[in-house]
């Protein structure tokens, strides 16, 4: 375990150093809380049973998540098309896990700037905390579980770069997948039934609704289902992540790296 | 007529490097097509937010939902256009910071012109066809409309390359600022894509200078919702004022420019 916590730490290290890609990003966070506060004092949330301070904070909080996790693709599409990946194989130590550790190296960098930054952020635009203040703290391990799980998955999709060469259109569908069907800008509750649904039955919903949901309402329930939901995910990407990863590479060996 | 002979060759210069680069785009005919389709999903994926939005609410301080579906349709659009012509523009800042304008300068073209058309991104045209699935829908695009159509989105257009040119040209003062060039681009793209009657007046006058995302999606539907004179006229003056700016900043800038000393091929990419 200790090497693989090596690649993490060296991701940490060389994302500290990035510091203007952290500043856009820290300003990022600040302008898409401004535009949807901007949106929600325009229409009022009451009318879907939110106050205004809950809504940002519910966007802050899936945003923490959505603003963290680090695009995995890019870096082993990159490594597949120009043939490095062919060196890396030779490493004692699966890829596949190393970039999965680098990523999570750069997803708890982040995770920790962005915390100031959407804490800060969504403090001065609401002027005040969310309405339960205690499920701030309790997503603080949970939304870093979630996220974790979400990386899981971006590791997944940069395997594709095995077959299509070019992973990011993947990534495309997959953000968007995340933006509807994880309810990342508008809460699931005011989707039509079907649609919400069929959000549910999505690992989706599980990487940010259900947590947000469950720590700013305080719902010991809800929260089980979102813990239950993240873990069974984690498993199925787990699993998945294995299986594609080996006919990735034995394809590359049939093809030649 | 040195003049005409210039903007002859120029044309004639920039057909046949987009002749270049669709035919290296085509080339990987599975890889175009992946990505374009999937990017006209994506924006159609994306738009579903404002279809369950306006479910719940009926509009916005008066735009409704056709509003919305012209405001995307004319970001994605003139975004689509930009990346399929000037595609380089993306890539200045990193090309300026490693030195990799050489070719370009060695060549008897306009430098700015040849860098900046010098790539074209498949995703593009995914772009492009939502783009006008979208004004379809939103009711604005007929026949009628066409040539007002046309103007707010060229003027558009200019103002979204414009602006693409002069972040990534910060690169001749500050040095490595590629990934920073790409944010600020998307920030653009961000304000560019709300309705801009839900800000403040302070953020709306910001929308108009240091991100102007107003002159790209907001204008230009508001003149097609109501046309104006003085608003055309806004936008017309705006979206020269930017194209003399972002040619004159990269100008100046280039006579900061310290080769990179590298030989290297001009590729599409």
């Amino acid at each position: 375990m200790g090497k693989y916590l090596s690649f993490s730490i060296i991701a940490i290290k060389h994302g500290y150093k990035n510091k203007g890609e952290t500043i856009a990003r820290f300003a990022f966070y600040g302008i898409i809380l401004l535009v949807f506060s901007s949106l929600w004092n325009a229409v009022g949330s009451e009318k879907i049973g939110l106050k205004p301070r809950d809504m940002i904070w519910y966007l802050a909080m899936t945003e923490w998540i959505v603003l963290s996790y680090p695009l995995i693709h890019t870096a082993i599409q990159e490594d597949i098309r120009t043939g490095n990946v062919a060196y890396l194989l030779t490493r004692p130590i699966p890829y596949i896990w190393v970039k999965f550790f680098e990523g999570m190296g750069t997803l708890l960098l982040r995770m920790l700037i962005l915390a100031f930054a959407g804490f800060g952020f969504a403090y001065f635009i609401t002027g005040g905390l969310p309405t339960n203040p205690l499920g701030l703290l309790l997503y603080f391990p949970v939304g870093i579980f979630a996220s974790m799980v979400v990386t899981l998955y971006q590791s997944i999709i940069g395997l594709f770069s095995f077959w299509l060469q070019d992973a990011t259109p993947i990534y495309w569908i997959f953000s968007k997948c995340n933006f509807i069907l994880g309810g990342m800008m508008l809460p699931l509750d005011i989707y039509p039934e079907w649609l919400q649904k069929i959000a549910m039955l999505t690992p989706f919903s599980s990487f940010l609704y259900l947590p947000v949901k469950a720590c700013l309402e305080l719902d010991a329930s809800l929260l089980l289902e979102a813990l239950i939901k993240l873990t069974v995910w984690a498993v199925i990407g787990l699993i998945a992540m294995q299986l594609i990863y080996l006919r990735g590479v034995k394809k590359l060996n049939v093809n030649g790296g | 007529m040195v003049d005409e002979m210039n903007l002859k060759n120029n044309y004639e210069f920039f057909t046949h490097l987009l002749k270049i680069n669709l035919k290296s785009l085509t080339s990987l005919r599975g890889a175009f097509l992946l990505q374009a389709t999937f990017m006209i999903i994506n924006n159609l994926v994306f738009f579903t937010m404002w279809w369950v939005f306006f479910k719940k609410f009926k509009s916005i301080k008066g735009w409704e939902i056709t509003d919305l579906c012209a405001l995307y349709g004319v970001v994605a659009f003139v975004f689509g256009v930009s990346v399929i012509f000037f595609g380089g523009v993306r890539s200045l800042a990193k090309m300026i910071d490693g030195g990799d304008l050489d070719v370009y300068l060695t060549q008897p073209k306009n430098t700015l012109f040849y860098a900046s058309s010098s790539q074209s991104h498949a995703s593009g045209w995914g772009d492009v066809v939502s783009g006008i699935i979208l004004l379809w829908f939103s009711g604005y695009l007929t026949f009628g409309s066409l040539p007002l159509m046309l103007t707010v989105l060229f003027c558009s257009f200019v103002v979204f390359v414009c602006i693409g040119i002069l972040f990534n040209s910060l690169a001749f003062w500050m040095g490595p600022m590629d990934s920073l060039a790409r944010q600020f681009y998307d920030f653009v793209v961000t304000f560019s894509i709300y309705p801009q009657v839900i800000f403040s007046q302070f953020l709306k006058m910001i929308l108009f200078t240091v991100i102007p995302g107003g002159f790209i999606g907001h204008l230009p539907v508001s003149l097609l919702r109501e046309f104006s004179w003085s608003n055309l006229g806004f936008l017309v003056v705006g979206s020269a004022g930017f194209f003399i700016l972002s040619v004159v900043v990269f100008n100046r800038g280039l006579k900061k420019y310290e080769s990179g000393n590298r030989f290297i091929g001009v590729g599409t990419n």
